[in-house]
């Protein structure tokens, strides 16, 4: 909430800035004709007669011109004769690409305001109406604004970026798509880059999305791990990861269909061989995980290690613990993953869960202190004594009913 | 004068009992002079249906003949045979209350208003269908009462003004067990904290004497036990005989079989580690240690066994106070709080005195809330989670608002759901839902409408909730009476009869 508030109050800024250099010659020209010295495009025209080619320039500035303590940005700076040959509904256009790779990358922005219209990638416009020939920007006026606060370039680290300002036409106006148009599109009047470099804190857009494809891989192998916690891979468990490859790929169509189901199945069959020989780390995969994940896809991880354990019915000691580790070593908060914990948990027939299983069926670290445990123990009484008086006849409450008898075996372990 | 009763509808006994001229609660004997009731039903020779100790016989030989332990199944859609005939809990419960009524009946010559008691863990069906019973059984039941609280408020009374500070009612009775953290000044009881195990009495011990039994005849004949050479009723005297002895043998199909009072407490132990825990987190709930509370109370059959007043000594470092007959306090406190709540312009002089200091408040035993979307944090995503509006534990009266908004633009409706759970869950798959409706919105409207949640639990136990939608005021209300009173007119047995 709070960042929502920041980044509003920099869009307040933002408009009221444009407002007020747009408005300036405005202000002046509406001031003479007030004044009865002729009319207001009369005077438009005087204040823009007699100039320099038209020329851009790239500097910082606050983005509330007149409010030296509001954030700084690069303004986009215009002066001289107006590029054209015809009277025009004209407006400027910047839009920022990432050349760090040699290669021009388009650069995305969070802001609605400014992002083009199909895409999520930074375009910032300022309609500045009717420009005719000879006449121009007597002094240095801004026509666009590059936020480098609220753009997200490809990857992190320093960026070598390009503000890339165009003037357009209104009437006919040019297709603009992830920052790039035609090249003899007659919309453009005239453009200009200019380069500038900014230091990116956070994962770049295209980072982002390798390292979501790669935090599936990771998932996918942590359950392959999972399941092969027994020795073998059984079919309802192959079956599991085979549906959370279909669900992971049916947003996409073609090439990117093809692309993710190779990666994915490569990822399978090199963890399950990995298994097959003992050389499949869940300390690295979870390392990595940490690494590359996000906190959503972490959990998702988890959920799909316990969507294996109760494969086969059963809440196997082995499996559960495991699956303990595996959600500690990512850091997960323990009480949301009791609660994926306790949805499997429900459905699966606990009894035949050993009683050497009991602290992996109930959550506890055999490390804990006693009284810790007892805690625990206390507190797993009370939700699984609420869900024998709430869940309706059936499966799930016979096995609430056996939950509630574990705990109280496990009470008497710890007594 | 007609006169006020109070019921203990047991899962293995029950008992009824009324005040006195000197306003002092006692136990209606039947017919043949006891105090209790076995809660078992079964069909006569002639078609009629007998409750009591006939039916435990019968029921103990032949169980396809009779019912019993219904009670543990009130509010659900369970039905137990008889003769091939199915009974809803409900009707049968409405039986054996039919008989407790017959017997008040005779021995009082008319009776007015009743309380019927239930486990502080009911459900809102189970409390709804128990109030059934009792309509259909012809009583006039205008409230209903925890068994612990009953049980409180007896030991209250029968200590006249001497209890002062905070006690442990400690109920396990033939099915269930409750334990209540009660304040009491005098006369007065303030309930601080109620929680039961539903599945957890005497009936699960008899089980366990059972399964020693089953494997014992296997290890010396190498052939399994049939259920009806040693029934529950069997079992249930062993039991008893392992309170008083060390060990007991027994003969099932010629064979002698020992079991010692430790095979016993080890086969229930895991039971009495259950009961502990539940002693535990009602001690946390109430917020207090174990070394606040003066006495501990028993109430139900089930607190006899040895091992059960171990426990109780370790779990709250005192022996428990075992001055009363245990079948019979809570009985006679219903008929103490039929008293109080009652009408009293039906009392004597001297029955307005003694019970005119009688206070009892009581607590939520349960969580209410509703369902709503929540943004899961955890997982970036939104999902359905339960909100819980009345936390269990609050004072009663008590009301809550809380404010939810709608999701979308031009959202028509909301849905309302009442839920109940006995610890503060979230997850909607764990709660009950007891009551589901919608709250009609007007269309056009963006989102982010304010809706006004409010539930209110009255003295009377008669939760009420507003869905309110505040810019329009559209509203939706539910009016849930807990202690099952509804417009007062009595249903008839015939609804429950067997075509």
């Amino acid at each position: 909430m709070e960042i929502l508030a920041i980044i509003g109050v920099i869009i307040a800024w933002v408009f009221i800035g444009q407002i007020l250099s747009a408005g300036a010659k405005t202000v002046t020209a509406a001031g003479k004709t007030a004044l009865g010295k002729g009319t207001f495009s009369e005077n438009l025209e005087l204040q823009f007669q007699g100039m320099q080619p038209f020329e851009v320039k790239l500097e910082d500035g606050n983005i509330d011109t007149d409010d030296k303590d509001s954030p700084i940005v690069k303004q986009i700076m215009g002066k001289g004769l107006f590029p054209v040959t015809r009277p025009v509904n004209a407006a400027c256009i910047t839009s920022i690409f990432d050349k760090t790779s040699g290669e021009y990358e388009p650069v995305i922005c969070v802001l609605d305001a400014f992002q083009e219209d199909e895409s999520l990638v930074y375009q910032h416009a300022l309609p500045i109406g009717e420009v005719k020939p000879n006449y121009g920007f007597t002094s240095w006026v801004r026509l666009g604004v590059a936020i480098p606060q609220m753009i997200q370039p490809p990857y992190t680290g320093k960026r070598e970026l390009v503000a890339v300002f165009r003037l357009v036409d209104i009437d006919n106006l040019p297709s603009i798509k992830h920052g790039f148009h035609q090249p003899d599109d007659p919309g453009i009047l005239w453009q200009k880059g200019i380069d500038f470099t900014w230091e990116y804190d956070a994962k770049g857009y295209l980072e982002q999305s390798e390292d979501r494809d790669e935090a599936q891989c990771l998932s996918l192998k942590l359950g392959v791990a999972v399941a092969m916690s027994d020795g073998s891979l059984h079919s309802d468990e192959g079956e599991i990861l085979k549906q959370h490859v279909m669900k992971l790929i049916s947003p996409y169509d073609g090439d990117e269909e093809q692309r993710l189901k190779e990666m994915y199945n490569t990822a399978l069959r090199e963890s399950y061989k990995a298994a097959l020989s003992g050389d499949l780390a869940v300390s690295s995969l979870t390392k990595r995980l940490n690494e590359v994940a996000d906190p959503a896809q972490k959990f998702e991880a988890v959920e799909l290690c316990f969507e294996i354990m109760a494969a086969d019915g059963i809440a196997e000691a082995s499996e559960l613990t495991l699956i303990s580790k595996i959600a500690s070593a990512l850091e997960l908060d323990l009480d949301e993953v009791n609660k994926l914990r306790d949805q499997k948990i429900v459905s699966l027939d606990a009894s035949q869960s050993s009683s050497d299983g009991v602290e992996s069926l109930l959550g506890i670290d055999p490390d804990w202190p006693k009284d810790k445990v007892r805690k625990h123990l206390l507190g797993e009484f009370q939700k699984w004594n609420n869900r024998l008086n709430t869940l309706d006849d059936g499966e799930e409450r016979r096995n609430a009913q056996l939950m509630l008898e574990k705990i109280a075996e496990a009470r008497k372990k710890y007594a | 004068m007609s006169a006020f009763i109070g019921i203990d509808l047991g899962t293995t006994f029950s008992a009824v009992s009324t005040i006195d001229k000197t306003g002092r609660p006692l136990i209606i004997h039947d017919e043949d002079g006891e105090n209790i009731v076995p809660s078992c039903v079964s069909e006569g020779d002639e078609g009629q249906m007998e409750v009591g100790d006939t039916a435990r016989k019968t029921w103990g030989v032949s169980p396809e003949r009779a019912a019993a332990r219904f009670k543990r199944d009130m509010g659900t859609e369970r039905t137990h045979s008889i003769n091939g005939k199915n009974f809803s809990p409900t009707q049968l419960s409405s039986f054996v209350l039919k008989k407790l009524l017959k017997i008040a009946n005779k021995n009082l010559g008319s009776v007015g208003e009743a309380v019927v008691t239930i486990p502080a863990n009911f459900s809102t069906e189970a409390r709804e269908a128990t109030m059934t019973a009792a309509k259909s059984a012809g009583l006039k039941v205008n409230y209903i009462i925890n068994e612990p609280t009953a049980a409180a408020l007896y030991y209250a009374f029968k200590n006249g003004e001497d209890l002062h500070g905070v006690y442990a009612v400690y109920d396990l009775g033939g099915g269930t067990f409750d334990v209540s953290i009660i304040r009491v000044d005098g006369q007065d009881v303030e309930v601080l904290a109620s929680n039961g195990v539903s599945k957890l009495g005497g009936d699960d011990f008899d089980k366990v004497i059972i399964g020693i039994v089953k494997r014992k005849y296997a290890q010396i004949t190498g052939d399994p036990l049939d259920d009806e050479d040693f029934t529950l009723n069997d079992a249930e005297e062993e039991k008893k005989s392992l309170s008083k002895r060390k060990s007991v043998t027994l003969k099932v199909n010629r064979k002698l079989i020992e079991i010692s009072r430790e095979e016993f407490e080890e086969g229930i132990s895991t039971l009495i580690a259950q009961a502990e825990m539940l002693c535990e987190s009602t001690i946390e709930e109430a917020g207090i240690s174990p070394c606040d509370i003066r006495e501990i109370f028993l109430a139900g059959g089930s607190t006899r066994v040895p091992l059960v007043r171990e426990s109780v000594t370790r779990v709250f470092g005192k022996e428990p106070t075992a001055s009363v007959n245990v079948d019979e306090v809570v009985a006679m406190g219903a008929a103490l709080y039929a008293a109080y709540k009652g009408d009293k312009s039906k009392l004597t002089e001297t029955q307005k005195h003694s019970i005119g200091k009688i206070r009892v408040s009581e607590s939520t035993s349960k969580c209410f809330g509703t369902i709503a979307v929540t943004y899961d944090q955890h997982r970036d995503q939104p999902t359905l989670s339960n909100s819980v509006i009345i936390m269990k534990g609050e004072k009663i009266p008590c009301s809550v608002t809380e404010s939810f908004y709608t999701m979308s633009d031009g959202q028509t409706s909301v849905a309302c759901r009442l839920t109940e759970s006995t610890a503060p869950e979230t997850d909607p798959r764990f709660v009950k839902i007891i009551w589901e409706g919608a709250l009609e919105l007007p269309p056009g409207r963006p989102e982010g409408q304010e809706i006004k949640v409010t539930y209110a639990y009255d003295e009377n136990q008669i939760m009420k909730c507003a869905f309110v939608d505040v810019a329009t005021n559209r509203r939706t209300d539910i009016d849930l009476s807990m202690s099952g009173s509804d417009d007062g007119q009595a249903i008839s047995i015939e609804q429950f009869t067997v075509e």
